[in-house]
């Protein structure tokens, strides 16, 4: 069977994601990549470039507005990572799974109906594409490739040495628990080759069997970790190829949920496949189908990670060929500014100075307020701030925001005759004209004034918007 | 979230409206009436030929062997039935050698008798990459004893829905033996275009009755997937379909407060009290790690003092884990156990902030903290991911400056290493 990723593997990512796809080229950063692992971005709302980091150097990612236009621009990405809605990711997978030139297709979409997975299955089969997901936080090829969001931050993929490839083979239903496992394989071996979550949904797009096997036929591979859970019969798939001997690399597996016992009715745990009911979908039925198989199973969970250690040692690492993987180092990914600038790391001189808006902090300010703090608040309150230093009180305020929220339709009374286009054409010479010295030099008093206190009007000086009230 | 039951009634108002659309001949109305168990003097039976039969509608089958099938002839006889049997609490057996769930019945179906001879059975399973289509011609309630005499085919899953192949029908065709075998089969393949069609992924018609060259679908086991719900507003509308609980499930206050904190939030929240009085209490994140963790209790032989089982995970909102944290508190300052231990724990998050989620649990150990004092329980937290240093620190300076006993662990400690340390300060 063929890999899936390799240090050249590059993908299309659907959806324009900022946060995923930079941490995927932050990864590859951090494991020596020559080029980033995404050619390709599909947007269906915009084409263009997307702005990102690798290394230090900004670059652009193409963005197309379908995947088979971003698949004939680059027919090398032979993977698509999927962070389509729960509500397009049919049909977008449907597409990748049609192009030739894509192999796989990972999804991470969670909730999606049933039947629309099922039909995902067929057409990956008869296309020869494997899948990934749904409802999956992905997987991960140490040194090589990471899908999305997959093991975290930069620290923990340090931690867990996801940065090189070890000789451990990891397929898990659980995306949120994938991390702990990695972590546990690189504390217990010599770390992941390989790690898959393949997503806890009743009909997931590769099951944990299509996984261990794509494994066991990869040479990198030296022994299996795997973390089943109640529901379903995936489980006695496993102990059916122990058996037949379509497994033969030593497997360690632990399948959660044997706490199911405990519940009087039938329990939805957290995943869709997860279920409790059905006796022969228990956990402890499948764990120890598992043992009777040939599988190496813990007693409890608690277990788990000193029989991956003694397994590893006893099957792995005593053997005469075994040679420990190279260790290459890492490099890291530059700080974000942002975080830098939190943990005191960096400063920077300031190119404008303004003595109204500052954006040197976490949060840019108007006359030293967040301008956060300016987002519920009456339109008047920001005026009053970045004109006035806030030296007006609540009644003035008030009294600013009225105009400015009939602007539109006090002119259309006046001029009925008026366009939208001219229309927005006036205000904007209106909103020009604000600027102060440029102003008409006193206030049309044929508006009256009423409403506002007379102590109010003894704030009138130079740099007063005096168009809003001439035009009132 | 994944494939949920529904009731006979409303499986059947959907069998029945689109079951003409495929199947020549089918032209009957439903004339089954959900009764709520409430409500029962309210309401008064139409007249039917033949005479009523009443069950209940819980999503639990065998009823006939728990003796929940009542006939008569008299409507006010069925009422009587009804308003007996639901102010009793009764015992179901759902198979051999179950212990049994109680519970109140609270919905009946009644429906009109039909007198029959032979029974049919017929069910349709969604499988990864077909359904399955099981026949039998000794339907009824022994179905699983001669469960040898089923016949089962495999129908290749298609998006669409399409009627049996000819193949399909010629092999059926040679396998059954009735008189009514083409009835059968062509009931079989509307059932299975209705079953395409709808969503489902299990239905079972046992047993199916004809006579006269009419059918009676007589009793009725479905499940539909609720995660297309979105796309099948308009198909599923004849039936209003809702997903009520199993029987027997009752839920405390506190797993209803949850339930209405997870629906309004878009991060997830569970909660399932297992014992009122037990000792141990769980604040654990993540839908994986969350189930570890009860697990581990039971395999350390603490099963029967573990007090919850519950997870808050998918970054919830500081707020969300403190409203979630004080409900898990408040259940158990209820508790009776002498000693208490809380268990705070999860897995290394991909990408919750464990910073904002610690704070809001401290905010809630703050609220409780004389409950915590009063009852000396020791608190064990475990958790890694993103800003955990940050967190783990925060909650070890707050509940050590209660004064309360804390013990405070980081990603290199095994993940469920707290539990014997938890499990021996109870012991």
């Amino acid at each position: 069977m063929k890999q899936l990723f390799s240090t050249d593997t590059q993908a299309i990512f659907y959806n324009e994601h900022p946060l995923p796809i930079q941490r995927m080229l932050d990864y590859d950063w951090l494991c020596n990549r020559e080029k980033p692992s995404i050619a390709a971005i599909v947007n269906p709302n915009r084409s263009g470039m997307h702005k990102t980091f690798f290394g230090s150097a900004e670059i652009l990612i193409p963005v197309y507005t379908t995947i088979t236009e971003a698949a004939a621009a680059h027919p090398d990405a032979d993977v698509m990572v999927s962070f389509a809605s729960m509500r397009s990711a049919y049909a977008t997978s449907l597409e990748a799974i049609m192009t030739k030139s894509i192999r796989t297709v990972a999804i991470t979409a969670e909730g999606m109906p049933e039947n629309q997975t099922r039909d995902l299955i067929r057409a990956s089969a008869e296309n020869d594409t494997w899948l990934i997901g749904p409802a999956t936080v992905g997987g991960i090829k140490p040194g090589a490739f990471r899908i999305g969001n997959t093991a975290g931050s930069i620290e923990s993929i340090i931690e867990a040495r996801l940065y090189r490839p070890g000789s451990v083979g990891v397929v898990t239903i659980s995306g949120g628990m994938s991390l702990e496992i990695y972590h546990i394989v690189a504390q217990q071996t010599d770390g992941v080759y390989e790690g898959i979550a393949i997503g806890g949904d009743t009909w997931p797009g590769s099951t944990l069997l299509d996984n261990i096997l794509r494994l066991e036929a990869d040479q990198g591979v030296k022994m299996h970790v795997v973390l089943g859970e109640i529901g379903g019969t995936a489980e006695y798939e496993i102990a059916k190829a122990l058996k037949d001997g379509r497994i033969k690399k030593p497997l360690v597996i632990w399948v959660t949920g044997t706490v199911a016992r405990q519940f009087a009715t039938e329990v939805q745990f957290g995943h869709a496949g997860a279920k409790s009911g059905a006796d022969d979908e228990s956990a402890q039925a499948k764990n120890k189908a598992l043992k009777d198989a040939g599988a190496y199973v813990p007693a409890s969970f608690n277990d788990l990670g000193k029989l991956i250690g003694k397994v590893f040692s006893e099957h792995v690492s005593a053997k005469r060929n075994y040679r420990e993987p190279a260790d290459n180092g890492y490099r890291l990914p530059p700080l974000e500014f942002a975080d830098a600038l939190k943990q005191n790391k960096v400063r920077r001189p300031t190119s404008i100075v303004s003595s109204v808006s500052d954006d040197r902090g976490e949060e840019p300010t108007y006359n030293k307020k967040e301008i956060s703090t300016f987002l519920n608040k009456p339109f008047g309150h920001l005026l009053n701030q970045l004109w006035f230093q806030g030296r007006f009180q609540k009644p003035a305020r008030i009294f600013w925001n009225t105009p400015l929220k009939s602007w539109p339709t006090t002119v259309l009374r006046l001029q009925p005759h008026i366009t939208q286009s001219s229309l927005h054409a006036q205000v904007k010479i209106w909103l020009t004209r604000l600027q102060p010295g440029c102003l008409p030099s006193a206030p049309d008093m044929a508006v009256p004034l009423t409403g506002l206190p007379d102590g109010h009007l003894n704030q009138w000086q130079p740099g007063f918007p005096h168009a809003i009230l001439y035009y009132r | 979230m994944a494939q949920k039951a529904i009731r006979e009634f409303t499986a059947k108002q959907l069998l029945y409206h689109y079951l003409p659309l495929y199947l020549n001949g089918f032209n009957q109305k439903y004339q089954g009436i959900a009764i709520d168990a409430d409500d029962v003097h309210r309401y008064s039976l139409p007249g039917f030929q033949n005479g009523y039969v009443a069950k209940p509608d819980e999503l639990f089958g065998k009823r006939g062997k728990n003796n929940l099938i009542y006939l008569s002839d008299n409507a006010d006889d069925i009422l009587r039935w009804i308003r007996d049997k639901s102010a009793q609490t009764v015992t179901v057996l759902r198979g051999r050698g179950d212990r049994g769930i109680s519970g109140k019945l609270k919905t009946f179906l009644v429906e009109p008798k039909v007198a029959h001879t032979g029974e049919y059975y017929v069910a349709i399973s969604a499988k990864r990459t077909h359904n399955e289509l099981y026949l039998s011609e000794s339907g009824g309630v022994d179905v699983e004893d001669n469960w040898d005499k089923v016949i089962t085919v495999q129908i290749p899953f298609s998006l669409e829905a399409k009627p049996l192949s000819e193949d399909i029908r010629k092999e059926l065709w040679g396998r059954l033996q009735s008189d009514n075998r083409d009835l059968l089969i062509d009931f079989a393949s509307a059932l299975h275009q209705v079953f395409s069609f709808l969503d489902f992924t299990y239905l079972e018609i046992n047993p199916l009755v004809i006579e006269d060259g009419q059918y009676h679908l007589l009793d009725c086991v479905a499940r539909l997937d609720d995660t297309a719900e979105y796309m099948n507003e308009t198909k599923w509308a004849p039936a209003q379909v809702d997903f009520p609980k199993p029987f027997g499930t009752s839920d405390s206050e506190a797993e209803r407060k949850i339930e209405k904190l997870d629906a309004k939030s878009g991060a997830s929240l569970k909660l399932k009290i297992l014992n009122p009085n037990g000792s141990i209490w769980m604040l654990t994140s993540g839908g994986g790690g969350s189930v570890i963790f009860a697990d581990t209790v039971g395999d350390l032989g603490f099963a029967d003092r573990l007090a919850n089982y519950g997870e808050y995970s998918g970054n919830p909102t500081t707020d969300e884990t403190e409203a979630y944290a004080d409900i898990v508190l408040t259940e158990m300052a209820k508790s009776s156990a002498k000693k208490k231990v809380l268990i705070i724990g999860g897995g290394i998050a991909n990408f919750t902030d464990v910073k904002k989620t610690f704070t809001g649990v401290i905010s809630a150990l703050k609220k409780h903290e004389s409950m915590l004092k009063k009852d000396k329980v020791k608190i064990f937290v475990r958790r890694g991911g993103p800003n955990y240093e940050a967190g783990l620190s925060l909650i070890r300076n707050a509940v050590t400056a209660m004064g309360l006993p804390i013990e405070v662990y980081g990603p290199e400690t095994y993940m469920t290493a707290i539990l014997a340390k938890a499990t021996q300060a109870l012991s």
